[in-house]
């Protein structure tokens, strides 16, 4: 059984529904994100775990005990907030060491626990400071510490990162993922970062508009994601309008190309949908190939770095980004207005029904 | 530490020990405890007020006949034209001379700010009654300068006693509420928007047109309406250089006080409190205006020297200074000599207070300890309240009524406040309808409890306020994350929301001192024979034609207020520095 089990959770404030009926079991030991834009509900979920928010609907099970209407001081958890909360006025130490001193335990226990944890952060010479003088990532990982002194069964990150910068951002995330690791901690974070979600995650939650709209590994999430929104918000995608050409042998019609997919389509012949590929799946050539091949126009070519990002166009109003490795670049030497030809490999054209393209 | 697990030690139970079952129920008694003294000190005694407004001498109801008779019989209703007037002249002055002095303070380079800042603030360690006092020595009959220095130079009568008098002496009394309601306004000026002004090629004269007044029209709008909410409801200066120019507070006092006549002094508080109410709900609309209307990314504005105007500036202000600070000056003075202005030997005789009436040292020792108790009582209870209300999450209805009742008081004059105590607290049965009902509460009657209580509930607003703001700015997940780690909320409130509010804290408690030292208003119906004080002290002698001995028990208020004020200072300028290490990095 789960270790974890969110079971058709409903919340709604005033007018608003906040979340809609969002299931989702999480396994002992797993590093969960949930992942969306502002407004989408992570948060208030994630609330609603921690007793801070009560839900409207649905139940929570955490280790087998319906822990729905409990109030958060009798549930089993550690939390960390964007904030961080930190009590300023109390030394690094007692803000390890305030769980704990409520237990009534015995001052050496107590000293040893926090030392233990001072260690395991890597903050043994700050315990007599105050957070006001630590570093944003010190005082970060003073509230990861101070939210695992009691051993919690789950531990719950509300955008733990977001008020550090993008170095330090980087760096935390490969230690919290290996801290996690390391504890077998049951770990819930919410975040709006992609990048996060798919380097520090087991399993991702992508929600949308209070609902949960696919809950896969980072990798099925990026390379198979089910909708449209989850195909943009994670990840850059092009997408494209086409018309199901023969839905037995997978062909849909850009224009007046033929595009083979890989994909079952479940549309009946002649029915739109639009067709979804990420920039680097793309290959761009300048004859080459003859199948699965669209023709474009180079609008502008932009250096990133590690590749190039192109701008291409489509036809009348269509428009794609492609990415090249340099050596391509200068090798072909493509530049603004050159028509090159995009080779679209079959296993990587995503379909879906037309309506439900982002943006219309 | 790379082999350190964290699960080494071996650890307490999953939960703590002792699982406070009650916790919950505790939050929802103290919410319900902070509603329960909220509705008796502020909203149950306004009833009995609105009640006898309605009904006659024996208890019967009479629908609006009081109004009627009130506003048939001109020499009652000549006060309400004389309040509104008076109040509307007094506003009109004061907010313009606090404009120029908050301007000078925030926007010149003129010296010796602290100084003048510090000046300002002097009122409101004077009982409104002293400055009225003051003004009677210099510009009463036998005054200095209508005497011309008793003869010296040709005298000037200022023909004191009346709308000039009450004018004059509440000009002293709201000016440094006004100076510091705009002085906040002014500082919190977008400096960008004088760049862009000044980019623009606008003349300064433009630029004070489109840029300041703009900027600071919030917090004009907010100090006209409590400048004259609190002239309306002054009774101090009215009492002593109002002669007969009637005013709704001085009515109130004369038909309890002299006629005894508790329905039309009931009548008069619910016609005072309808201009309070509507210009607090004015205030309450604007103050949320100027909230929306301040940009977190404003850089603040540094004047620059300008030499003419940083010379007016310092002018304008001597003059203001020397003006609070002569009156104030005079009262010292005629307290030290033998008989202002004709005798000036230096003498201590009128601060013996033998021969005179009042209550003497009695009384002044009364007003010290009850100005104690309201700093320690009102400031636990009013930090107390606005924690819960802030803080907790039961009860949301609850503590939503209770922060709308935390916002009345500002709105009722003191005297009104203690009309409505002697109806709620004196009687042994409430009379509602045909029923009696025992009244516990009246054992409360004429003792100390009385006292500090009413004046809690008269400075409440302003406290409460005070301590919200203060509340707000704490993280609000500090609750959640000791909840989470299983930490009752009152331990986390002794450890981290307290200490982190010392300042405001200490603050109120200055805060209820020093104006449980001077006010009068509500306590002036409520003290009783053996509990004189100091403030109704100085009514009394004034009133007995003991001026000098008023005067003298003046300064003692005075002395009383600045003295611990500057305690104050000092005590937490050494403990700031221990209680709150964290706050210097």
């Amino acid at each position: 059984m789960s270790y974890l089990q969110i079971q058709s959770v409903s919340k709604r404030f005033g007018q608003i529904l906040a979340l809609d009926r969002v299931s989702l079991d999480i396994q002992e030991g797993e590093f969960v994100f949930l992942l969306g834009p502002s407004g989408c509900g992570k948060t208030t979920l994630l609330r609603i775990i921690a007793g801070l928010e009560e839900a409207t609907k649905g139940r929570i099970i955490q280790a087998g005990r319906d822990i729905t209407r409990l109030p958060p001081a009798k549930r089993n958890f550690g939390i960390v907030f964007q904030s961080y909360a930190l009590f300023p006025n109390l030394t690094v130490f007692q803000n390890i060491a305030y769980g704990l001193e409520n237990r009534r335990e015995p001052r050496d226990r107590i000293k040893a626990r926090v030392n233990e944890l001072l260690a395991l952060m890597g903050l043994e010479e700050y315990g007599d400071r105050y957070p006001a003088q630590l570093s944003g990532g010190q005082q970060q990982r003073v509230a990861l510490a101070r939210a695992l002194a009691i051993s919690p069964g789950l531990l719950l990150l509300d955008e733990p990162l977001s008020a550090l910068d993008a170095r330090m951002r980087a760096n935390l995330r490969i230690e919290i993922a290996r801290l996690q690791r390391r504890l077998g901690v049951t770990t819930i974070m919410v975040s709006h970062d992609q990048e996060e979600a798919l380097t520090m995650a087991d399993r991702v939650a992508v929600m949308e508009q209070g609902r949960v709209v696919q809950v896969g590994a980072p990798e099925q999430i990026y390379h198979r994601p089910a909708t449209p929104f989850v195909a943009d918000f994670v990840g850059l995608m092009n997408f494209l309008p086409g018309v199901v050409a023969s839905a037995e042998r997978k062909q849909v019609r850009v224009g007046d190309a033929t595009l083979s997919l890989e994909q079952d389509i479940a549309q009946a012949f002649g029915q739109p949908v639009t067709l979804a590929i990420r920039p680097e799946e793309i290959e761009i050539t300048r004859n080459g190939q003859t199948c699965n091949v669209l023709r474009a126009q180079v609008q502008e070519v932009e250096f990133m770095g590690p590749f190039y990002r192109l701008h291409l166009r489509l036809g009348e109003n269509g428009r794609m980004i492609a990415y090249m490795p340099p050596e391509d670049v200068r090798r072909t030497a493509i530049g603004e207005g050159t028509e090159v030809s995009l080779y679209l490999p079959p296993q990587h054209v995503r379909v879906y029904p037309a309506h439900t393209a982002p943006g219309g | 530490m790379q082999t350190t697990l964290a699960r080494q030690t071996p650890l307490p139970d999953a939960r703590p020990a002792r699982l406070n079952l009650n916790e919950e129920h505790l939050k929802r008694l103290l919410i319900w405890l902070a509603l329960a003294w909220l509705l008796l000190g502020i909203v149950l005694p306004l009833l009995p007020l609105v009640q006898r407004s309605l009904s006659d001498r024996h208890g019967h109801w009479v629908g609006l006949a009081n109004y009627r008779r009130y506003f048939s019989t001109p020499a009652l209703s000549i006060s309400l034209t004389n309040s509104l007037s008076v109040s509307v002249a007094t506003t009109v002055v004061a907010v313009a001379l606090a404009f120029g002095y908050a301007y000078a303070l925030t926007r010149t380079h003129m010296p010796g700010k602290r100084y003048f800042l510090l000046a300002a603030t002097l009122p409101l360690y004077v009982p409104p009654l002293a400055h009225g006092i003051g003004l009677v020595y210099l510009f009463g009959r036998k005054g200095l300068i209508t005497t011309g220095l008793g003869g010296l130079w040709p005298g000037w009568d200022i023909n004191l006693y009346g709308f000039n008098g009450i004018l004059l002496g509440e000009l002293l009394y709201v000016f440094p509420q006004a100076v510091m309601i705009l002085m906040v306004a002014a500082s919190l000026a977008d400096a960008r928007l004088y760049e862009a002004s000044e980019s623009l090629g606008a003349s300064p004269l433009r630029t004070f047109f489109t840029v300041t007044l703009p900027s600071l029209k919030f917090g004009l709008v907010s100090a006209v309406f409590v400048t004259f909410t609190l002239v309306l409801t002054d009774f101090g200066v009215p009492k002593v250089v109002g002669g007969n120019y009637n005013v709704l507070a001085t009515d109130i006092y004369k038909q309890v006080i002299g006629q005894q006549n508790f329905e039309m002094g009931a009548t008069i508080s619910i016609l005072l409190l309808i201009p309070t109410v509507i210009a607090f709900i004015i205030d309450r609309i604007v103050q949320k205006k100027q909230m929306a209307a301040l940009s977190a990314r404003a850089v603040p504005f540094v004047p620059r020297p300008r030499r003419w105007l940083d010379l007016a500036a310092f002018i304008y202000c001597l003059l203001i200074t020397m003006a609070i600070i002569g009156v104030m000056l005079t009262v010292f003075l005629a307290s030290l000599v033998e008989l202002w202005p004709y005798k000036l030997d230096l003498t201590l005789k009128h601060f013996d207070f033998s021969t005179v009436g009042g209550g003497g040292y009695g009384a002044f020792w009364n007003s010290v300890r009850m100005s104690l108790y309201t700093a320690l009582v009102g400031t636990a209870i009013t930090f107390g309240s606005a924690y819960l209300i802030d803080k907790l999450k039961p009860l949301r209805p609850v503590r939503a009524a209770a922060y709308f009742f935390s916002m009345i008081p500002v709105a009722l004059p003191g005297m009104v406040i203690g009309l409505a105590y002697i109806f709620f607290f004196n009687p042994l049965h409430w009379k509602i309808g045909g029923l009696s009902i025992p009244n516990p509460f009246s054992f409360m009657y004429g003792t100390m409890a009385i006292l500090v209580l009413s004046t809690i509930v008269h400075f409440y607003t302003v406290s409460f306020m005070t301590a919200m703001t203060a509340l707000k700015q704490l993280d609000r997940e500090f609750e959640s994350i000791s909840e989470s780690l299983g930490v009752p909320f009152y331990r986390t409130f002794w450890k981290v929301t307290l200490p982190l509010s010392m300042p405001a804290l200490l603050e109120t408690a200055m805060y209820y001192f020093v104006n449980a030292m001077v006010t009068v208003s509500a306590v002036v119906f409520l003290y009783s024979p053996r509990l004189k004080l100091a403030s109704v002290a100085i009514i009394n002698m004034d009133d007995a034609g003991d001026t000098a001995a008023a005067a003298a028990m003046s300064v003692l208020v005075i002395l009383t207020s600045v003295g611990v004020r500057l305690l104050y200072d000092l005590a937490t300028r050494s403990i700031a520095r221990r209680a709150q290490a964290w706050k210097s990095w």
